[in-house]
């Protein structure tokens, strides 16, 4: 986790025309090792990971593939 | 083959033990464990009868993999009816013990009758024999387990037992093998002890041959077991993070069942996380997890074992919770926790342990303490009913001296010990209890994952994540992601996963492959083991065999249409927060559609020409 983080969470600033793949990019978390990416709690799709899709004060989530029951 | 093709009869009335051999037709439709066993309850018991009465019957049941050398082979269940839903009941359990019964020469046993004193069985290879259990009757689940192994003086021997909280009639106490490893739901370990039947105890070394094809399930089980370990989650996901590595994932995508589903996100599931029982603690600088831990045979190794804080006031002056045992699993964590709104995380480590040392299930015992808690600050219970417990969401002191007191039976625990539907139906709240069939839920919300309140509604044996998964499509994306806040395509999707989970279930092999291994993957091994043609199909038929088999057994019971549903807050109360906001779970959207997919009527029954097709 970046400096400043606390427990498994961070704040970060970023362009407005960020895309996720480029806040990827930014920390040097291997694409394919993230699997589940949620915005807002929402499923992000593989596809929708290369556009700019971030507002002010949005929640990202970043798995690789985890499962339980 | 792979079955030893031999059955245990044990009558408890007559205190015999009477070898029988297994029924190969039933076996090559039902496989084993859960279809095989529920097709021989279905035979041998009227679906009337009450279940604590001698008339049930309770079955220790393997799979034909159980005891090979197939990854996760160790499984085995207890059928019987359950005394919480009236309905067919089968819990699953891993350990050691499947496999010692398998090794010593048995499929399964059979117990009938009602004992007139307390008794266990001991099984040592072909000899099976009942004793007197007058010194055990009272003692916890871990007592028991001690004193067996000195009084054997066989450290190797494989124990399962009850625990005092099934002798006082907590209608839903499981059994309890190998320490802490549980058959756990639906209240089998209660109708064990309304037999007097404390404990069983396996020794075997005759082995598990009867391979069919024994180069080819070398084969197939050693890929398969490729398979599990370079798949993410099966070799790194839940060896290193449990299944508690969901906490944060359910709470994220606002599934997350809070203080009784009144909401959906929980403020401290972070602190009650996987991630958090990696955190060393300040007092002795450890972490709450010191290992992970397998079942026989696994190469997964998703089990937690765990200790709680040295400085915790749940363990101060008690040495005997000091030591490592049996740690969170998601849905314990989930229970004891988010849904009582508790964040302690060795609190709840604490009433995780009291639930293995006596013996009841952490899912219903956590739910239902939190409709007792919603009881409490409604003011349908006061502090005359609880024997002076300040019964309120968040309090951790409440949560543990809940735990003490339905191990025991004790005081409030009595109360406690009848689940939710039982506890809010006697304090006049019935609308507070948030169950189906009498069944309390597990711990993913139903406005949040639509497929799961399908899944719920129409589980055979009431509420319960592991009867169709669907959570794995709709929030992990396991096998293919589908849209969780959707109802589309769910009736189907929820068909599909019950079905092969049945089939799974039956197998001796544990449901967590399925996140790396399809039915693709599981057929060959049990076609290798196991006489006749299995295919991923006719496994998938064999499935659907064992869904309309124990569907049928629950419409003989009584349960109808009625049954198939979920609590009004589910289907009325919109979600408060995160992406389900605003959103009921639309089971009347899915139902009819879910009917119609499994071939039965309108009313929820079978058509004839369904169970004509699946030879039941
Ligand atoms: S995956 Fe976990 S529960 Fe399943 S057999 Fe392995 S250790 Fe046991």
């Amino acid at each position: 986790m970046p400096e400043g983080s606390v427990g498994n969470s961070t704040f970060i600033e970023i362009l407005a025309n960020t895309s996720i793949h480029d806040v990827l990019l930014r920390y040097e978390i291997p694409k394919d090792t993230v699997h589940l990416v949620l915005l807002n709690g929402i499923y992000i799709e593989p596809e929708e990971r290369e556009t700019p899709i971030f507002s002010e004060g949005d929640v990202l989530a970043l798995w690789p593939p985890v499962a339980g029951g | 083959m792979a079955w030893q093709k031999r059955v245990l009869r044990v009558d408890l009335t007559k205190g015999t033990c009477n070898e029988e051999p297994l029924n190969m037709e039933w076996a090559m439709q039902y496989l084993g464990q859960r279809g095989l066993a529920s097709r021989y309850l279905a035979e041998e018991i009227d679906p009337k009868v009450d279940a604590l009465s001698p008339e049930n019957k309770l079955i220790m049941v393997t799979g034909p993999l159980t005891g090979t050398t197939a990854s996760t082979g160790g499984r085995y269940s207890v059928v019987t009816k359950s005394p919480l839903t009236g309905a067919i009941a089968c819990s699953n359990s891993g350990g050691f013990i499947g496999a010692e019964m398998k090794n010593a020469g048995w499929d399964m046993f059979i117990f009938e009758g009602k004992s007139e004193k307390p008794v266990y069985l001991h099984v040592e290879n072909l000899k099976a024999q009942l004793l007197s259990a007058d010194e055990l009757w009272g003692k916890s689940v871990w007592e028991t387990d001690e004193i067996l192994h000195n009084v054997h003086q066989d450290p190797l021997a494989k124990i399962a037992c009850v625990g005092r909280s099934a002798e006082q009639g907590c209608l839903y106490s499981g059994v309890i093998n190998d320490l802490h490893r549980a058959a756990g739901r639906s209240g089998v370990g209660t109708v064990m002890a309304s037999k007097q039947l404390k404990a069983v105890v396996v020794r075997g070394n005759l082995g598990v041959g009867n391979i069919e094809n024994p180069k080819a399930f070398l084969t197939a089980t050693a890929e398969a077991k490729k398979v599990l370990a370079e798949n993410a989650v099966t070799a790194e996901g839940l060896p290193q993070m449990g299944t508690q590595v969901l906490m944060n994932v359910i709470n994220e995508v606002g599934a997350m069942p809070t203080r009784n589903f009144k909401e959906v996100q929980f403020e401290g599931a972070h602190k009650i996380s996987a991630e958090a029982m990696h955190e060393p603690r300040e007092s002795d600088g450890k972490p709450n997890l010191v290992t992970n831990a397998a079942c026989f045979g696994c190469t997964i190794a998703c089990g937690r074992i765990s200790t709680v804080d040295p400085k915790h006031y749940t363990i101060e002056n008690k040495p005997e919770y000091m030591g490592a045992s049996g740690g969170l699993e998601y849905e314990s964590a989930w229970s004891l926790g988010s849904d009582t709104g508790v964040d302690d995380l060795d609190a709840l480590t604490y009433a995780n342990f009291i639930c293995n040392e006596d013996g009841f299930d952490p899912i219903s015992f956590g739910a239902t303490v939190a409709a007792a808690m919603e009881l409490f600050e409604t003011g349908a219970i006061t502090l005359k009913d609880t024997g002076g417990i300040e019964m309120r969401f968040g309090s951790a002191e409440a949560l543990t001296k809940a735990a003490e007191l339905t191990a025991t039976g004790e005081g409030f625990g009595r109360d406690l010990g009848l689940g939710s539907k039982r506890l809010c139906e006697k304090y006049g709240k019935p609308e507070l209890s948030m169950t189906v069939k009498g069944q309390e839920f597990p711990a993913y919300d139903p406005r949040g994952v639509q497929g799961m309140g399908l899944a719920y509604a129409t589980s055979n044996r009431g509420a319960c994540h592991l009867r169709g998964y669907t959570v794995s499509s709709e929030i992990m994306g396991v096998p293919v992601k589908t849209d969780p806040l959707s109802t589309e395509g769910k009736p189907e999707l929820v068909k599909g996963f019950q079905d092969a989970t049945a089939a799974v279930d039956s197998t001796g092999l544990c449901t967590f492959t399925t996140f790396a291994w399809t039915l693709e993957d599981i057929a060959p091994q049990v076609d290798a083991a196991c006489e006749g043609n299995w295919t991923p199909e006719s496994l998938l038929e064999a499935g659907e065999r064992i869904w309309n088999l124990e569907r049928k057994f629950n419409l003989d019971a009584g349960l109808t249409k009625e049954d198939d549903t979920l609590p009004k807050r589910l289907l009325k109360d919109a979600a408060k927060t995160g992406p389900a906001k605003g959103a009921v779970n639309r089971l009347d959207e899915m139902l009819p559609a879910y009917y119609e997919a499994r071939g039965w009527t309108e009313e929820g029954e079978p058509k004839p020409d369904t169970l004509k097709r699946l030879n039941v």
